[in-house]
């Protein structure tokens, strides 16, 4: 039997020659989009925006029960948490989510509310909540009428409320900005130690996305917005990282989304 | 090593290299294709529609476009949609005082309501402002025909119907 000795100068012409083939390959199956940003996993479940009022588990995988102000302005504190607790005790996993503004309630009356919501859920429904409460998620923007501090400490404040529960019960920022508005940095500083969760609809929040030091994004695609950035596929196909993973009591691993709808 | 396992080391990199270059021909195409997809390119905007969700926001809306540029200026579109049979833009990121949150009522023109076309060719852009409030506007959620936006750190509902703004209060 004769044995091949290859020289390294030799091998490393053939390494290059075959990942160039490899890339010229893909590039010429799939598209220049192959070798761009895109979500991978590829994200295959989405949780789905409802006001409070409204109980459908069956339009989506996951649900967001959509606060929006509270406090003073819609909707009510309580119809948050009843509607929590409500998906909570179904098993359908479920966010929270508040949208702070100045005008409807002091940084320290959002702190008391996400305090209350937690010992509400917890002291209710803590085995199936620990499952199936995804958390809190915290839509915040630059003209929501706090700076970028205040979110800072809104979103600390919550993440050590969180953080101490049993299970996946955590906290996400659904947020936006745009130019002239929060920087990359503060960008960077108010999402941090959340789960990411950017409103991607420009191409502006898809730089301020994919130059975050976050390798894990929930994205959030809204058919509300303008064109291109209305088709999720479109979106998922630009901003790169792992999708939120989270298992919500099944045995496989899920890659979420997040899909803002007008209700 | 002989002539033979070089000869194999040559065509692989010749097929590696015409690979990448029918490779990058194609790239090259379809990336003009792509750029040729403006809203002052009306083939390619055709060419678009073909996959366009009916009743949303089409090419006309994409930002930078001639024609979401005569709609909003330098603004910063935030929110796209169709309500009932009105076209509603919101917009961030103007100038201090700026009306951020637009109207076009296409009535009963279905042409215009498809998204397809721009609708300014339809009806014209109306541009609303609370009074006495400054700042970007963002859609949070729609009620029906009422919007609940943020005004500059407001929670408001905007009544589609008569354009007027109202705050919102605990339900």
């Amino acid at each position: 039997m004769t044995v091949r000795h290859i020289k390294p100068a030799w091998r490393g012409r053939r390494a290059i020659a075959i990942t160039a083939i490899a890339l010229g390959g893909l590039w010429a199956v799939a598209g220049p989009a192959s070798l761009a940003f895109a979500q991978s996993p590829k994200p295959n479940h989405h949780f789905l925006d409802w006001r409070p009022s409204v109980f459908n588990t069956r339009s989506s995988q996951g649900v967001v029960v959509e606060g929006v102000g509270s406090g003073r302005c819609l909707y009510s504190f309580s119809s948050v948490e009843r509607a929590t607790l409500r998906y909570v005790k179904a098993k359908k996993p479920v966010w929270s989510e508040f949208s702070p503004q100045s005008h409807c309630a002091s940084l320290a009356s959002y702190k008391s509310m996400i305090h209350s919501l937690i010992r509400y859920v917890e002291s209710r429904a803590a085995s199936r909540a620990k499952t199936y409460w995804a958390g809190i998620m915290l839509d915040e923007e630059p003209d929501f009428g706090f700076s970028a501090s205040s979110v800072i400490s809104l979103n600390k404040y919550t993440i050590a409320q969180t953080e101490k529960l049993p299970g996946l019960t955590f906290v996400s920022t659904e947020d936006a900005t745009w130019s002239g508005a929060w920087s990359q940095r503060q960008y960077d500083n108010i999402v941090h130690g959340t789960v990411a969760a950017p409103q991607v609809y420009n191409s502006y929040m898809v730089k301020i996305t994919n130059n975050s030091r976050e390798s894990e994004n929930l994205v959030t695609v809204n058919p509300a917005m303008p064109h291109p950035f209305n088709s999720a596929s479109y979106v998922l196909g630009r901003v790169k990282g792992s999708p939120y993973l989270g298992a919500f009591g099944t045995k496989s691993n899920t890659h979420w989304y997040n899909v803002w709808q007008s209700q | 090593m002989g002539n033979g396992s070089s000869r194999k080391v040559r065509i692989a990199l010749a097929a590696g290299a015409v690979l990448i270059l029918v490779a990058s021909l194609g790239a090259w195409s379809a990336g003009n294709a792509a750029r040729a997809g403006s809203a002052n390119n009306p083939a390619a905007n055709r060419a678009a529609s073909a996959t366009h969700s009916p009743r949303s926001c089409g090419a006309w809306s994409q930002q930078g476009s001639a024609a979401a540029t005569a709609a909003v200026s330098d603004r910063t579109i935030r929110d796209c949609v169709l309500v009932g049979t009105d076209w509603v833009l919101t917009t961030v990121g103007g100038a201090a005082g700026s009306a951020n949150v637009g109207v076009l009522r296409c009535g009963g023109n279905a042409s215009c309501a498809a998204g397809v076309r721009n609708p300014a060719a339809y009806a014209r852009w109306q541009w609303f402002q609370p009074a006495g409030i400054t700042g970007g506007a963002t859609i949070l959620a729609i009620n029906g025909t009422a919007l609940i936006l943020d005004v500059g750190g407001q929670q408001l509902s905007f009544n589609l119907a008569n354009g007027r703004f109202s705050a919102e209060t605990e339900n």
